[in-house]
């Protein structure tokens, strides 16, 4: 053996060595094999190789096979579910985990089988479970990972899983058309771009590439209008192109191209340009409008969609996850596999009426109509007066029932309307008014629709006069009275000659009286100096509307005018109490008291009562302390009787003002002092001479202090007898005194 | 008897047995002994055996002093020694070769689950083409493989040789699970295929449905074959059964496809004028969705089919639906003046309704109410795409194309929605 060896190994060096002599491999192997032996041993090496090899292989499968438990339960478990017996393969193959928890392909498909029942968090939980307890990192667990997390309506993650796996394995065509639809369904267009594009590259099937290129032109588009939305108009032209390469009629294509123009070259450019350029439908005019008929691509069937030049949608669906166009209702959209994703686009179309009858009412224009507006206009509504408005003549009849129903307590909103309306509705207006005097079953003045209908008018302006000017033929006396009242609220005392023409003064203090207080004070502010309605009308005694003339003097071009008026109308009772209640009026406190001091003596008392009316405000006792102190000696004798029988604070205010009036003060006070008080009067001098009165007179005097006053004084002490007035005379004489009554 | 004669050889060669060597090997070697000296005791025939053993040696001689004799000495050894070993593991080796088969299987289908359509169509193959004994664990090994080798054909579009794995399928002795799949994808592949005879083809759907009446797979060939028949009532009676019998996954595309089949099947009773099947169908469609405007479009066609408009309106009215108001537009279309307005406002109390009165006053003639519905229309609607055709017809009517065009306008202003400029 020793020696056969070293034979082979001399043969082998001989075969080497003519091997680097003549450089034939082949030779050397040619020389090789012809050496004893060395076939016999290869073949048998090659052999037993091949045997060990082959038992190897067996050996490994074996094992595999030997090491799975319930194999019978998962191999039928995989057959039910690719025959979609759910129930079953859920059933066994749930078995087989839990009796052989490393059986990954068991749990794999289980987690399938769960997602197509229905249970995403389940197959979610699977697939967890293998790639976080197993460290199973396959791109096929990590696919239905993704799947599970879309079913459980998480898009963006699961497109994020799912693109997370494809790193691993880039070539997965069905993965990247899962992160395509998952983009699609989360709304990601400029996502679900890159994803097309990277799919595109790795379909084959022609016709499949075709649709997928389209599909992705309108993916583009979409992308692109959000980014234009977005305000990225760069990154949106750039979408464009790529959509206007893949398929240029894609969906979406034209609405961002249009959109781009209109942002270039402006809105109303764009819009004119897309309406003008509409394709004529054989009229070989290009134009959007009506008259050519391209405006509206007409359904099969029911109501025509315009598709205003492919900007808008011709069906009445879309998805709306990936806003795809679709026939109706469907169950799951064909393009990004979204459940129920049927939103109609113009859902206003089947919104509800609130009303047919009242919207039938609206479009007749009928009565009901009418009534429901004036109704919403008491409720004030806004639009009911807009609409009222916009029905002028139509509507005028039930505002002027409306009102004259509702009398003084809801009326103001109807006349306001029916005055908005304008001097058009004059003549609507007089037949309305003529109308319900007719219904009426007594006519009673204060009722009479053509009060309401003069206060109307007065709101309207000169324009209304051609309207007006038909009624002075009229002998109604309700026409009379909307005429007087329409001239009243014009306030031009030049066209209000025509009244004073026409009518007897009588009737016009009736309208002037009747009149709203805004027009009245219009009116009076509008009276020049010495016009017949200053100098007689309005000092009319039946003229009661002292109060706008009192109203109308701040605002008016000649207060003197008003302020005349109502000097001349005296300070009766009524009058004194309105100007005494003026003073409260800021804006009238100044008017008010001018003509209470115009008026003088004969309200002084009045002005005396309302000083000693504690609630008044201080300002307005101020405007009374001036009223009497401005009184003089007449108003000195009211404050000495003022003095009560007991002292009071009211009586330092009495002293006080006496003291402001002055020397004029001094006569009325010692007349006072030497005649009896009602106090005395009254008790037949059973009480003594020493009252609060006298005191308060005498300290009065001393508040006067002028030489007049102290001269009084001394007057009274010399003829006075009672003990303790002369001490109180003396006081005052000699600056002592507390002054605090007795 | 015969048991005490077995309790008496047990006792009598209890004592031999213990002697006897546990190994297999050494057993027969002490078995063979016997024989071996009573063959000596006979020298011809072991004279005999000697020139046997000189004869082999003559021949192997010659052969070893060539290396083509080694060669084949060797391979005769390798052959005689393998031979001898299969022969005396033979139990052995068909577990082995059951079991390999079996750790094939499981390979192709984790290659399946896997979604290595390739690898595993590759190893369902070898196991296909397996004759040899069957694992005793899975003994439905090769027409296992064979389905699945035909359902990846069938999905391939490889019909022919679909049906070619599904033929190599012995049917007899499948168990369920194996059976549905294969009458599921016979049934499919025959009709795929289009060869077999109509008739013939639905005996045998039908047979396959009566043994698994609940398979979503086999109801979904049923309802094809009866599509094709084009018997729309009998399609939506199948359809039903698909619906209930369909994976959660595909419940609600299934319940769709039963809506559509239902409404085919009524638009084909309005076509016959079958008023009783129609109000079956329509009362079904109520059922089956509730919510939905079908049950009610139905019952409007087969007013409309019976010339009562009226009816027809108030029925498409009812529905609340887009679908209902095309319709509706549709018969309006067809004979104007139908209705009243108001009647089908009332009938139909939308806002799209208001386009259609807008259309009727406009065709009418009555100019002032057109308008004012056409102008309530915009206004509720605002300008969508219908408005716009729809109003753009009746202005046109009303001769005031301007102000379609200004509509035109809007929406396509609208549509525009121009971002805020910076």
């Amino acid at each position: 053996m020793r020696a056969s060896c070293c034979c082979f190994a001399a043969n082998w060096q001989d075969s080497a060595a003519a091997v680097t002599q003549d450089g034939s491999i082949w030779q050397w192997f040619a020389a090789l094999g012809r050496e004893p032996g060395v076939v016999e041993v290869l073949l048998a090496v090659t052999i037993v190789t091949a045997v060990v090899t082959f038992w190897w292989r067996l050996a490994t499968l074996v094992r595999d096979a030997r090491s799975r438990q319930s194999l019978g339960d998962y191999l039928l478990g995989v057959e039910q579910a690719l025959h979609g017996d759910l129930e079953g393969a859920h059933r066994r193959l749930q078995s087989v985990v839990s009796l052989d928890p490393q059986n990954h392909y068991a749990r794999l498909l289980l987690g399938k089988v769960l997602a197509e029942r229905g249970e995403p968090e389940q197959a979610h939980q699977q697939h967890i479970c293998l790639k976080a307890a197993f460290g199973i990192d396959s791109a096929a667990n990590d696919l239905l990972l993704a799947s599970s997390l879309l079913g459980a309506g998480l898009g963006r993650e699961a497109a994020d899983a799912a693109q997370r796996a494809l790193a691993k394995e880039p070539n997965h065509a069905a993965g990247w058309e899962f992160v395509y639809r998952a983009r699609l369904q989360s709304g990601d267009f400029e996502a679900a771009a890159q994803a097309g594009r990277r799919l595109l590259q790795l379909i084959s099937d022609p016709p499949r590439a075709a649709r997928l290129r389209a599909d992705l032109a309108a993916t583009f588009a979409s992308a692109g209008n959000a980014q234009f939305l977005r305000g990225d108009a760069g990154a949106a032209t750039s979408m464009l192109e790529q959509a206007r390469r893949a398929a240029p009629a894609a969906n979406g294509v034209q609405l961002l191209a249009t959109r781009l123009d209109a942002q270039r070259h402006g809105l109303d450019r764009a819009v004119a340009t897309l309406l003008q350029e509409a394709p004529a439908s054989g009229s070989g005019t290009s134009s959007l409008l009506p008259t050519q008929q391209p405006v509206a691509v007409v359904t099969p069937r029911g109501l025509p969609v315009a598709t205003l030049q492919g900007l808008a949608s011709p069906m009445r669906w879309r998805c709306r996850a990936c806003g795809t166009a679709l026939p109706g209702e469907v169950a799951e959209c064909s393009r990004c596999g979204a459940r129920a994703p049927g939103e109609l686009l113009e859902p206003a179309l089947v919104n509800e009426l609130d009303s047919p009858a009242a919207t039938m009412d609206a479009i007749d224009v009928n009565d009901a109509y009418v009534h429901r507006l004036v109704q919403g206009l008491l409720e004030s509504k806004q639009k009911a007066r807009q609409e009222l408005l916009e029905l002028r003549d139509r509507a005028v009849p039930e505002l002027l029932r409306a009102a004259w129903h509702l009398g003084d307590s809801g009326q103001q909103p109807c006349i306001d309307v029916l005055r908005a309306m304008g001097p058009t509705i004059a003549p609507a207006l007089f037949a309305a008014s003529d109308t319900l005097t007719a219904e009426r079953l007594l006519p009673i003045g204060s009722r009479s629709p053509a009060a309401l209908v003069g206060r109307v008018v007065q709101g309207f302006d000169r324009a209304a006069l051609p309207h007006v000017e038909p009624l002075f033929a009229s002998a109604k006396a309700e026409h009379r009275k909307i005429l007087i009242d329409f001239f009243l609220g014009l306030a031009d005392l030049e066209q209000f000659q025509l009244v004073l023409e026409r009518f007897p003064p009588i009737e016009i203090l009736h309208r002037l009286n009747k009149a709203e207080a805004v027009v009245l004070q219009r009116f009076l502010r509008a009276v020049p100096k010495g016009h017949f309605v200053a100098e007689s009308l309005l000092r009319e005694p039946t003229f009661y509307r002292d109060e706008d003339v009192l109203a109308a003097i701040p605002g008016a071009p000649d207060p003197e005018v008003l302020l005349g008026v109502l000097r001349a109308r005296g300070g009766d009772s009524a009058a004194t109490e309105m100007l005494l209640a003026a003073l409260r009026d800021p804006e009238l406190a100044a008017v008010a008291e001018q003509v209470l001091a115009d008026l003088g003596a004969p309200v002084l008392e009045h002005v005396l009562a309302a000083f000693a009316d504690p609630e008044r405000s201080a300002a307005e006792r101020q405007r009374l302390q001036n009223l009497l102190v401005r009184g003089g000696a007449p108003a000195a004798a009211l404050l000495a009787n003022g003095f009560g029988p007991e002292p009071t604070a009211a009586d330092d205010e009495l002293r006080s003002l006496l003291a402001r009036i002055g020397d004029v003060a001094v006569p009325p006070l010692q007349a006072a002092y030497e005649h009896s008080g009602w106090l005395e009067k009254v008790s037949i001098g059973l009480i003594s001479r020493h009252t609060n009165r006298r005191v308060q007179i005498v300290m009065a005097l001393r508040a006067v202090g002028s030489a007049p006053a102290l001269a009084a004084l001394r007057a009274l002490l010399d003829g006075e007898r009672d003990a303790n007035l002369r001490l109180r005379l003396q006081q005052a004489l000699h600056g002592g005194g507390d002054g605090q009554g007795r | 008897m015969g048991k005490v004669a077995d309790l008496m050889r047990a006792g009598l060669s209890a004592p031999f047995r213990a002697l006897l060597p546990k190994n297999p090997w050494l057993r027969v070697l002490v078995y063979a002994l016997p024989v071996v000296l009573l063959l000596a005791l006979f020298g011809p025939a072991l004279d005999v055996v000697l020139k046997l053993l000189d004869f082999a040696l003559r021949i192997l001689e010659p052969l070893l002093q060539t290396t083509i004799g080694r060669v084949l000495v060797l391979l005769v050894v390798f052959t005689l020694g393998a031979a001898l070993a299969v022969w005396l593991l033979r139990r052995r080796v068909r577990d082995m070769r059951a079991e390999a088969a079996l750790g094939r299987h499981l390979q192709a289908t984790a290659a399946l689950v896997g979604a290595e359509a390739g690898r595993s169509r590759e190893l369902f193959k070898k196991v296909a083409r397996y004759r040899g004994p069957v694992p005793e664990r899975y003994p439905h090994l090769v027409a296992d493989a064979n389905l699945k080798l035909a359902r990846a054909s069938l999905a391939a579009g490889a019909i022919d040789e679909s049906l070619g794995y599904l033929a190599s399928v012995i049917e007899p002795g499948l168990p369920d699970e194996l059976l549905r799949s294969l009458l599921q994808l016979r049934v499919r592949a025959w009709r795929r295929q289009g060869e077999v005879l109509p008739g013939a083809l639905r005996r045998e759907v039908d047979a396959a449905v009566e043994r698994f009446p609940q398979d979503y797979g086999l109801l979904c060939e049923l309802r094809e074959l009866v599509a094709a028949e084009r018997d729309p009532e009998a399609l939506a009676g199948i359809a039903e059964r698909v619906c209930k019998h369909a994976p959660p996954a595909a419940a609600a595309s299934e319940r769709q496809r039963w809506i559509d089949a239902l409404v085919a099947a009524g638009a084909a009773a309005v076509a016959r004028g079958d008023r009783d099947a129609c109000k079956r169908l329509a009362k079904k469609l109520q059922h089956v969705d509730k919510d939905g405007p079908w049950a009610g479009l139905l019952l409007g066609d087969m007013h409309r089919a019976a010339g009562d408009h009226r009816q027809a309106i108030r029925a498409y009215g009812g529905t609340r639906s887009p679908t209902g108001l095309d319709r509706i537009a549709e018969l309006l279309g067809e004979h104007p003046g139908a209705v009243e307005p108001r009647e089908l406002l009332e009938c139909c109390p939308l806002q799209g309704t208001l386009l259609l009165v807008a259309r009727e006053l406009a065709r009418q003639g009555d100019t002032a109410r057109a308008e004012r519905a056409a102008r309530r229309a915009a206004e509720a609607l605002g300008p969508t795409a219908t408005v716009c055709a729809v109003l753009a017809e009746v202005l046109q009517m009303l001769g005031q194309p301007a102000k379609a065009r200004l509509l035109c306008e809007q929406a396509v202003v609208r549509l525009l929605a121009m971002p805020p400029t910076k």
